[in-house]
């Protein structure tokens, strides 16, 4: 085996360097996102005195919201999701509610609770889409509009498009049946387009993770830390990335991924580009790229922003089968939205999305688990065949796992200094332990569907979506048992 | 063996991480107990300060003298607490109970700090400033809000033109209407929803602003003329449904919803029948008028787009497969 040998040590001579470059760039990238994001929530909270959200939730003229709730098989939670949509604090909103052909009784529980009558007003037909429709149904009474429109299962985007051509005020936000959105979410996530009308185009809300705490009548009555580490570490993830990395990007005009879970748009614009790509995994990413390259090619002053205040709760993972199959579609979704707008990486006309933004999602989100797993393989190797010495390379993880525990816990050192929304001592302990945990196999894991997702879209391979489950959120608490369909929305 | 790395630097690097990883902890429990204990210590303030706030609002005339010489006597920190309450409950308070705040701020001190600090120079103090200038209006308020409102940061002037809407005086009204001005720096909703606050007062300037040059002004005009009902803003509306401005337009569009002019259902056929997003706001319009003006415009949008159709309420062409 010396021919091993040699060719490890090798390659070794030729990769420690790179590759600790690579780990260092990586977390200090990840690092410098999370300063970014701490000045702004900074900047934020100083001004929580005089935002004047309350002003703006009681004027008649702030610009009208229409909510669109997409609905597949959401019997255990549909008729608590619309009710806390209509109930959310904004002067002038309706809800679109589509059911994507369930199989369940979803459009049954609406009929009956809202007593339903048909809408038989024209369809605009602005938006292709390609489920058929079975009928529009309205509610005749309520201070805020409900529409539902009932249709054959064409999947999420194409449910977004049906209720996009029917929707009539200026702006669209869309949101999960399983999410729960704080009561002021809207007011939030919309004031970046009452303070800057005419350039804002798309607003992007945080998502937070719901498993555990108690919710009644779709209000979170008390947040807990949830009871299974995976999901505890997904929190920590969503922390990092969701709110601090976004609200960075943002901060830094170069967003290009908004959740699907809680984005909100101009409705002209998103009539202008032909709604959501039904054929896109990553629906949500493609959509905000295509906005991105829309500013850009039209030479437009537009925004697209990231709010850190409103929270969108969903159920996260607590398998790890389900945890699974949501890594392995984000990746996909990611190396397919990537690949599509490859023409604006490193495009000095695209400005930071094309210079600063992509490179960084190509090299240190799409990559990274390559490049990890490749470093461990090889690792692992050279200490078998006793290539490399051992308490060298055991330092040489240590460090570079710290590292990335450091910059994790960096951004639980923010969370706790702006929003802390886990007041418990006992939550602050979980966190600690997930942010610990993180390194040792759930990013290796996590690393290797990624790629199992990556190699899925080079093959060609076709999606599985599963089965989807819901505890639904009328009880107690949110157990966090659901199936993968809302999970892998969460994103 | 290849050592990849020198060991002794990755030990430093190690022993390095392990240290910040321990300053970051103590960070964490500093941050949390500090802020616990800040929240313990209010709500221990709570629990005997609002209360003694509350009898104030609801107090006879006579014994509201001594409720206030009470909150002279208490320390700063109390002070402190008193008006943060004062400054919360203005904002959902009006009429009486508002001015018995208002007199309770001034007893413990707030109105000279909320002077001082509107010409701070941190933008956010001034900011502050004019947002409390406008809930307690102390003596001096208007004026400084006024000069706050053409402050040299937008942040500011937004607040002080938000602020102007409590005051129903002509100049506040002036302010507020120049402040929808499309370079205004100021967001247009905002000066319409102070507008709108200023309620009757200025709708005689609101309706000289359906003229203004502005194009933000017209529009923000033509927002607020509807839901304030401004005498006389019906024929102004149907004049700004042709506007050379699409936002104009659909302002006035939406005004004359609320503010119903025979006259507007041709010009607004005009619109409904050139479709896209004007068209549906024209539509919306018509079906919005007296059932006994519409009729003949409903007929006339028989050939408008479907989405203009929808927006006007009319049925479906062909029934869905």
């Amino acid at each position: 085996m010396s021919w091993l040998h040699d060719a490890l040590e090798a390659i070794f001579a030729v990769l420690a360097w790179p590759s600790a470059v690579y780990f260092i760039v990586a977390n200090t990238s990840m690092l410098v996102l999370i300063l970014v994001a701490s000045r702004h929530f900074a900047r934020y909270l100083r001004r929580s005195e005089h935002r004047g959200e309350d002003a703006m939730a009681g004027s008649p003229v702030s610009l009208g919201v229409t909510v669109i709730v997409p609905a597949y098989n959401e019997g255990a939670v549909i008729l608590t999701s619309v009710r806390s949509m209509l109930d959310l604090r904004y002067p002038d909103h309706e809800v679109i509610v589509v059911n994507d052909g369930s199989a369940d009784e979803t459009m049954q529980l609406l009929k009956q609770e809202f007593a339903l009558v048909e809408d038989d007003r024209d369809l605009p037909g602005r938006i292709p889409v390609r489920g058929r429709l079975r009928g529009v149904w309205r509610a005749p009474e309520g201070a805020v509009p409900l529409v539902v429109v009932d249709k054959e299962n064409s999947g999420r985007s194409d449910s977004v498009n049906a209720a996009l051509d029917l929707a009539s005020k200026e702006l669209v936000v869309m949101v999960d049946a399983d999410s729960i959105l704080e009561p002021d979410a809207l007011l939030s996530v919309s004031k970046p387009f009452a303070d800057d009308p005419d350039r804002v185009v798309a607003t992007g809300g945080v998502v937070r993770i719901v498993n555990n705490s108690r919710v009644l009548g779709g209000r979170i009555v008390e947040l807990r830390m949830p009871k299974q580490l995976i999901t505890r570490i997904q929190v920590v993830e969503y922390l990092r990335a969701f709110l601090l990395g976004r609200t960075a990007w943002s901060d830094l005009n170069a967003l290009i991924l908004i959740s699907g879970a809680f984005g909100m748009f101009r409705r002209d614009v998103l009539v202008e580009l032909g709604g959501l790509d039904p054929d896109s995994i990553g629906e949500d990413f493609e959509l905000v790229m295509r906005i991105q390259r829309w500013i850009r090619d039209g030479h437009r002053d537009a925004r697209v922003r990231f709010v850190a205040e409103p929270v969108s709760w969903t159920e996260a993972p607590s398998t790890l089968k389900v945890l699974a199959r949501q890594r392995r579609r984000w990746h996909r979704g990611l190396w397919e939205v990537l690949w599509k707008f490859r023409g604006m990486l490193l495009h000095p006309r695209y400005g930071r999305v094309g210079m600063l933004a992509l490179p960084y999602y190509w090299l240190f989100e799409l990559l990274a688990p390559l490049i990890e797993l490749v470093g461990i393989v090889i690792v692992v190797l050279g200490l078998l065949v006793g290539a490399v010495d051992p308490v060298a390379a055991l330092l040489l993880l240590l460090v570079s796992y710290g590292y990335g525990t450091i910059v994790t816990l960096a951004a639980v050192v923010v969370e706790e200094a702006s929003f802390h929304r886990y007041e418990r001592w006992r939550d602050l302990a979980a966190v600690l332990w997930a942010v610990l945990a993180e390194s040792l196999g759930y990013r290796q894991l996590t690393a290797i569907w990624r790629i199992q997702g990556w190699w899925a879209a080079l093959t060609g391979r076709k999606q599985v979506w599963g089965e989807m489950t819901r505890t639904g959120f009328a009880g107690a608490s949110a157990s966090g048992s659901s199936g993968p369909g809302q999970a892998e929305r969460g994103d | 063996m290849n050592p990849l790395v020198a060991p002794e630097l990755l030990w430093a690097l190690l022993i390095a991480a392990l240290l910040v990883t321990l300053g970051m902890l103590g960070t964490l429990v500093v941050q949390r107990s500090s802020r616990r204990a800040r929240e313990r210590r209010r709500r221990e303030l709570d629990g005997r300060l609002r209360r003694l706030v509350l009898e104030a609002t609801i107090a006879d005339d006579d014994e509201l003298p001594a409720l206030l010489d009470r909150m002279r006597a208490l320390d700063r920190g109390e002070h402190a607490h008193i008006g943060r309450t004062v400054f919360m409950m203005l904002q959902d308070v009006t009429g009486e109970a508002a001015d018995r705040l208002r007199a309770v701020a001034a007893a413990v001190g707030l109105a000279p700090l909320v002077l001082d600090a509107a010409r701070h120079r941190s933008a956010v103090r001034r900011a502050d400033a004019a947002e409390a200038l406008g809930r307690l209006a102390p003596e001096g308020a208007l004026e400084l809000l006024l000069e706050l409102a053409d402050d040299r940061e937008p942040e500011v002037r937004t607040v002080a033109v938000r602020a102007l809407g409590s005051f129903e005086d002509p100049i506040a009204v002036d302010a507020v209407t120049r402040a929808l001005a499309t370079e205004s720096g100021v967001p247009s909703t905002v000066a319409a929803t102070a507008l709108l606050q200023q309620g009757s007062a200025a709708s005689e300037r609101v309706r000289q602003a359906l003229r203004d040059p502005d194009a933000g002004i017209r529009r923000g005009a033509a927002r607020v003329a509807g839901l304030l009902q401004v005498p006389g803003a019906g024929e102004e509306l149907v004049r700004l449904v042709q506007d050379e401005h699409e936002s104009v337009r659909l302002a006035a569009m939406r005004s004359l919803e609320r503010l119903p002019v025979r006259d507007a259902l041709g010009p607004l056929v005009e619109q409904a029948l050139a479709g896209g997003t004007r068209g549906e706001a024209a539509a919306r319009t018509i079906a919005a008028m007296p059932s006994a003006w519409r009729g003949e415009a409903l007929r006339a949008l028989d050939r408008a787009e479907p989405g203009v159709r929808r927006a006007a309420g009319l049925p479906r062409r062909e029934a869905l497969a």
